[in-house]
């Protein structure tokens, strides 16, 4: 079946298969950031936003997502201009195997877009749907933090 | 991977409620109702041919009246909470308090209002603090339940009658207070044990305390007994070894690998008590 | 101390690959796809101990687009392990590819191959299978005790190395020493001790399945893109048991998304290969988050017992710690965890006059256990500082005056490093540097330890503190080989090829700051390539504590090595002698004159006496320097619900020079965080039947942020003369730190000793009502 909506700001129509998870049918597409770590919707590598919101797009049918608008980390930033906090996530070694890293990046953009000056806590709880094996999420914080720091002083600049 | 529904053959998106019971009627064993999906992860529907999905119904809707929140039953948990944000009375901070504790924030902001009633259970964390409020379902959109009596008939005897959830009611009159508290291994963990317990006092009536616990039981459970005892009780700390004892009379825990029911019984009623607590110390604030 | 004056090591550089991770731009083996790619799916046991008498895949076969199955009447019977270790390997050959006896809930039946993932799983629902149910067993004493069923019958299962191995008693290693009067100092001692512990199964959940995707070059040869912290193991493996020479198969490691030693074990590469031999298409095998708890590897569960005797001056007098391990279905790493468990734990208290070690790994119907970051050092340790614990209260003690009194120094050894090797007999070592003293100062003093400790608190909340000493090692001794090349290029850039494997720690960067180092040359110059059989020279693999150490070296040694041709050409082209010349700032400088790294490249690439400089190098140790490192944690025990919060954790870790602190702090941290997952609630919820009720990451908990407490690390300089730049290892160390310092917290807060993980809230209850 087709379905028609915004992906990275691009109006796109697709042919799924009607029970085709949304990240199969964006990795079948080259969309290779959205990574499958459990299917069950526990570990988060596969969170998009979804009008803005993230979500687990191993628990979304493709047909969901009709008429709305997805962003995948292929839309945030750019190679040779990447995002304040794909930057500060590198500058706080809050990359390490970078698997879980892409669905870090969608949940804080969206903390952020709401909440520009986040608490720890704000953090803490914005993430809890993004499993890292690897961190300890101690630097993920810390990058999500002075990147809010940055943004902010962007915005006001 | 594998899909999600490796069988379905149809994506039926009803834009009204007419449509959608039309479908359902006509719908076969492996038709089911789509809400957030995420029950997909771990229940797997391998033999469902037809999905009716519920997000162009306009079911999204967020009404916080003088009397009552609407939540309609397409609008998510992670939405809801964003709206539920700004109002400070006791049943909106109910409410606020087990969504915020409900599985994670990409998995809130699928999971919808009718799905977590649809398919309540021993994991579900919203429905006990609604249950510790005046709750009624609104089921096609014109038919009303008292969300305890839909709990105890279950959702499937109700549901095959008639539908659809469509909306839920709580009522947010008189002076509430509540609290919800949750225990699993960790803090996302499905609930071990899960209570809220609610205060209202309404000009001219006696105040009202309601309890309501889930995790060990299969489907959110109030405790009238509690509520008995928690009325009779003077104001100060519980005494939990006869909560303890009251719990253990009304509730059987189901088995559950993480622990014995002994332990879940204690802790279910350690809960109900810092419930209590809580509720007494914001009443003093 | 040593000290140097460097550049590139020992500063926080971006980590090389972290930018393009960030971007999500296509690096790991899934995010590669081919023309015609078939999809492949394991068919795994649902009974723990069976025969198969009799297998039908025609049903299966029939579907349309399934390609081909592999059963055990169609795949190679060859006995192998599927443990990437050195050869000959430690762990037994025990495994076939797929055999006609199922040994646990989990193992390999059967694989198809299918024009899609949905299909070959509708093939395997179709493959008709008939088991003949046998006796099995679930505990380690009953499988070693005489009448136990015999999990691996079969006469081909053997030993390739002189061990003792006797599975006819489900005997998968035994190892065992003793130096000294153990029972003379037991029998006449005041103060002794005796405790059982007992550490539990538990999963890797690296964020990444485990995934290879084989496919035939252009010219017919067998390439295996694969996540893999072993691509030299797996190329032999393969070639093993496919029966092809290791020369017609390339093993490719891409990045990884996480591997902690889950990936150090070669369990799809050969059946994706096989496959694609067999169809001739490119074939993608990846398991699902359940197979990945049932059918690969887990960390050892151990059952320790641990006797101590101690003098009235608080010193250890005697150590004797005896353990038995269930290995599972099959003994992949069952040795050398086993000797593990000794080695990298009793040197830490040296003073003694006797120390025994004795363990027995026993086969059973469960999981398979394999290398899991700490590797038996996480069991021995809790065993070990819990003990110390009880010992310094028992003496009155504080329990850090009492770890003063014992433990290991630099310029001195232990008569374990000598007696414990991996399979072979160990070698001695003396220890050249050691800051745990300072570790355990330090880290003391960010705790509030002398505020905190011991304050008996009453009340339904009570906080303690409890501390660990730990111990690891760097690479294995005389075993583990990692080399290392690196040729210059025209602008003065360098590829750096290596063996060695990045899982995601952020060894690439590590490796290019040491040839950055060498080379006065800033880490953008600097190209890494890890690791492809092909293309990089030999490297044993990412474990062991080994990369930075041992890789390290290589590199070092390499671009010294490099670094001689520079200066020769150099010398040449501003006529000083070589020796002279100084690397610097992408030149090469005497105090008179000098010339950049590019215009020598050019010379030589184009102009004159044409030549590629290039450097090679391998680095093979003699010893294992071990890191050091001193816990502590801050807990708060709610007697009523049983519920342990983490409040503050400090690890104070001497890895030598911490060639990238911040890297460094990121295997700290996350191995702490793993650690108290695998203390409070990472469990295996196993029913009668041996099969795991709990195989997603919905019923099995791993951390999350919000669990997650304020974690403080401290590097504390030393410096390891053996190492590149007095490096030495940090990766594994800090996951064994939690399991005991917890413990002992909890004892220090309510009382009650843990000694059987993990803690969860229910056990803490228990434990509290029964004192």
């Amino acid at each position: 079946m087709n379905v028609c909506f915004t992906l990275n700001n691009a109006p796109t129509e697709l042919d799924v298969g009607p029970g085709e998870r949304l990240v199969d049918v964006l990795r079948a597409r080259g969309y290779m950031g959205t990574k499958y770590g459990c299917g069950t919707g526990e570990c988060g590598a596969c969170v998009v936003l979804l009008d803005g919101e993230p979500v687990n797009s191993c628990l979304v049918l493709a047909p969901r997502v009709e008429g709305k608008e997805v962003i995948t980390i292929e839309g945030v930033g750019s190679p040779l201009q990447p995002h304040i906090l794909q930057e500060e996530f590198s500058k706080a070694g809050a990359v390490q195997c970078g698997y879980c890293t892409p669905g870090m990046i969608l949940s804080s953009l969206a903390l952020l877009a709401r909440n520009p000056n986040p608490t720890r806590e704000d953090v803490l709880r914005a993430l809890d749907g993004n499993l890292c094996r690897c961190t300890g999420y101690v630097k993920v914080v810390d990058a999500i933090l002075s990147a809010a720091a940055r943004m902010r002083e962007r915005k006001e600049s | 991977m594998a899909k999600l529904l490796p069988r379905l053959e149809y994506y039926h998106r009803p834009r009204t409620i007419e449509g959608a019971k039309k479908l359902l009627r006509q719908g076969k064993r492996t038709t089911m109702i789509l809400g957030g999906g995420v029950s997909l992860g771990m229940i797997p529907r391998k033999q469902i041919t037809d999905v009716i999905a519920t997000e162009k119904l306009n079911l999204d809707y967020f009404i916080a009246g003088e009397e009552l929140i609407q939540l309609g039953a397409g609008l998510s948990l992670g939405s809801a909470a964003r709206q539920l944000e700004p109002h400070d009375d006791g049943a909106a901070r109910l409410i606020m308090e087990a969504i915020s504790r409900t599985a994670t924030t990409p998995l809130r902001n699928l999971m919808t209002i009718g799905g977590v009633l649809a398919g309540v259970g021993p994991w579900s964390d919203l429905p006990v603090a609604l249950l510790a409020l005046h709750t009624t379902l609104v089921i096609d959109g014109d038919q009303k339940i008292e969300l305890e009596r839909f709990l105890l008939e279950g959702p499937a005897k109700v549901l095959s009658r008639s539908g659809l959830v469509t909306e839920v009611q709580v009522q947010r009159t008189g002076e509430i207070s509540g609290s919800f508290m949750k225990f699993g291994r960790n803090t996302t963990d499905l609930a071990m044990a899960s209570a809220a317990v609610s205060r209202r006092h309404s000009p001219g009536y006696d105040a009202e305390i309601r309890v309501a616990v889930g995790g060990l039981v299969a489907r959110p459970k109030r405790l009238a007994d509690v509520e008995e005892f928690f009325l009779s009780e003077r104001q100060g700390e519980v005494d939990r070894s006869s909560l303890l004892d009251l719990v253990s009379k009304t509730v059987t825990p189901r088995p559950d690998p993480r622990a014995e029911k002994e332990y879940r019984l204690n802790l279910v009623t350690q809960l109900i008590a810092d419930c209590w607590e809580d509720l007494l110390e914001e009443g003093q604030r | 101390m040593k000290t140097h004056d460097t550049k590139v090591v020992g500063h926080s550089v971006l980590k090389i690959d972290a930018l393009g991770l960030a971007m999500g731009r296509a690096s790991f083996t899934d995010d590669f796809t081919l023309p015609d790619m078939l999809h492949a799916r394991l068919l795994t046991s649902s009974l723990a101990h069976a025969r198969i008498k009799a297998i039908d895949a025609n049903d299966a076969l029939s579907l349309p687009g399934v390609a081909y199955i592999l059963t055990p009447e169609n795949s190679p019977r060859v006995f192998h392990t599927t443990a990437g270790q050195g050869f000959p390997e430690p762990s037994p050959y025990d495994s076939v590819m797929f055999d006609w006896k199922v040994r646990h809930v989990g193992d390999k039946v059967a694989a198809v191959a299918a024009v899609t993932e949905d299909i070959a799983e509708e093939a395997l629902r179709r493959i008709r299978v008939e088991y003949e149910p046998l006796e099995a067993v679930f505990d380690v004493e009953r499988a070693l005790a005489p009448g136990a069923p015999v999990i691996h019958d079969e006469a081909e299962a053997r030993a390739v190395i002189p061990v003792t191995y006797e599975p006819k008693r489900n005997l998968a290693a035994e190892v065992s020493f003793s130096v000294g009067p153990v029972d003379e100092l037991w029998e006449r001692s005041e103060l002794r001790f005796n405790g059982e512990y007992g550490v539990h199964r538990a999963s890797h959940c690296a964020i990444e399945p485990h995934i290879a995707i084989a496919y035939l070059d252009a010219d017919a040869r067998l390439i295996i893109r694969s996540a893999t912290q072993v691509p030299f193991h797996a190329r032999r493996i393969v070639a093993q048991v496919l029966g092809i020479p290791a020369g017609r198969i390339r093993v490719i490691k891409p990045r990884l998304g996480g591997a902690f030693g889950g990936k150090q074990e070669v369990i799809l590469e050969q059946i994706a290969g096989l496959l694609c031999l067999r169809t001739g298409k490119p074939v993608r095998l990846r398991m699902t988050r359940e197979e990945v708890f049932l059918t690969s590897r887990t960390r050892h569960g151990q059952r320790l017992r641990l006797r101590s005797t101690v003098n009235q001056e608080g010193r250890v007098t005697m150590l004797d710690l005896s353990t038995v391990l269930d290995t599972g279905g099959y003994g992949s790493h069952g040795l050398t965890v086993a000797t593990n468990t000794g080695s990298k734990v009793l040197p830490l208290v040296n003073r003694t006059e006797a120390v025994r070690f004795s363990a027995k790994t026993a086969y059973t119907n469960l999981p398979v256990a394999g290398a899991y970051r700490g590797y038996g050092a996480t069991q021995g340790s809790f065993a070990l500082n819990v003990q110390m614990d009880e010992m310094a209260r028992a003496l009155g003690m504080d329990v850090l005056d009492f770890w003063k009194r014992n433990h290991i120094r630099q310029g001195e050894s232990s008569p374990v490093f000598q007696a414990l090797g991996e399979g072979t007999e160990g070698v001695p070592m003396t220890i050249q540097s050691c800051g745990l003293e300072a570790c355990l100062e330090q880290g003391a003093c960010a705790i509030g330890w002398a505020q905190k400790h011991g304050k008996n608190q009453k009340g339904r909340f009570a906080r303690g503190v409890g501390m660990a000493a730990l111990m690891q090692g760097s690479s294995i001794p005389r075993i583990d080989m990692a080399a290392a090349s690196i040729k210059l290029n025209d602008d003065g850039s360098v590829n750096l090829l290596v063996g060695a494997t990045d899982l995601g720690t952020g060894s690439d960067t590590v490796l290019a700051q040491i040839a950055a180092e060498v080379l006065g040359i800033p880490i953008d110059k600097v190209i890494v390539y890890s690791s492809d059989t092909d293309l990089t020279p030999f490297d044993t693999g990412a474990y062991a504590s080994s990369t930075t150490y041992l890789s390290g070296e290589a590199v070092r040694r390499a671009a010294e090595d490099l670094g001689r041709g520079v200066r020769r050409v150099a010398g040449k082209m501003i006529g000083e002698d070589p020796a002279t010349l100084v690397l610097e700032d992408g030149n090469v400088k005497s105090p008179r004159s000098e010339t950049s790294l590019g215009d020598v490249a050019l010379r030589t690439l184009y102009q004159e006496e044409q030549e590629q400089l290039m450097g090679t190098a391998s680095a093979y140790s003699e010893q294992s320097p071990p890191p050091f490192s001193a816990h502590f944690v801050e807990v708060e025990v709610d007697r009523l619900t049983g519920r342990i919060a983490i409040i503050e954790y400090v690890a104070a870790v001497d890895c030598g020079v911490a060639i990238n602190p911040v890297l460094a702090e990121g295997q700290t941290e996350g191995a702490v965080i793993n650690g108290i997952g695998y203390a409070l609630f990472e469990e295996y919820l196993m029913d009668s039947n041996g099969k795991m009720r709990n195989p997603n990451f919905i019923a099995y908990r791993i951390p999350t942020t919000r669990d997650f407490p304020n974690i403080t690390t401290i590097l504390v300089p030393t410096y390891e003369p053996s190492g590149p730049y007095g490096a030495k290892s940090i990766s594994e160390i800090s996951i064994n730190g939690p399991l005991p310092a917890i413990s002992n917290a909890v004892f220090d807060a309510v009382g009650i000793r843990l000694r059987h993980a993990p803690f969860t809230s229910d056990r803490v209850w228990s434990a509290l009502r029964s004192i």
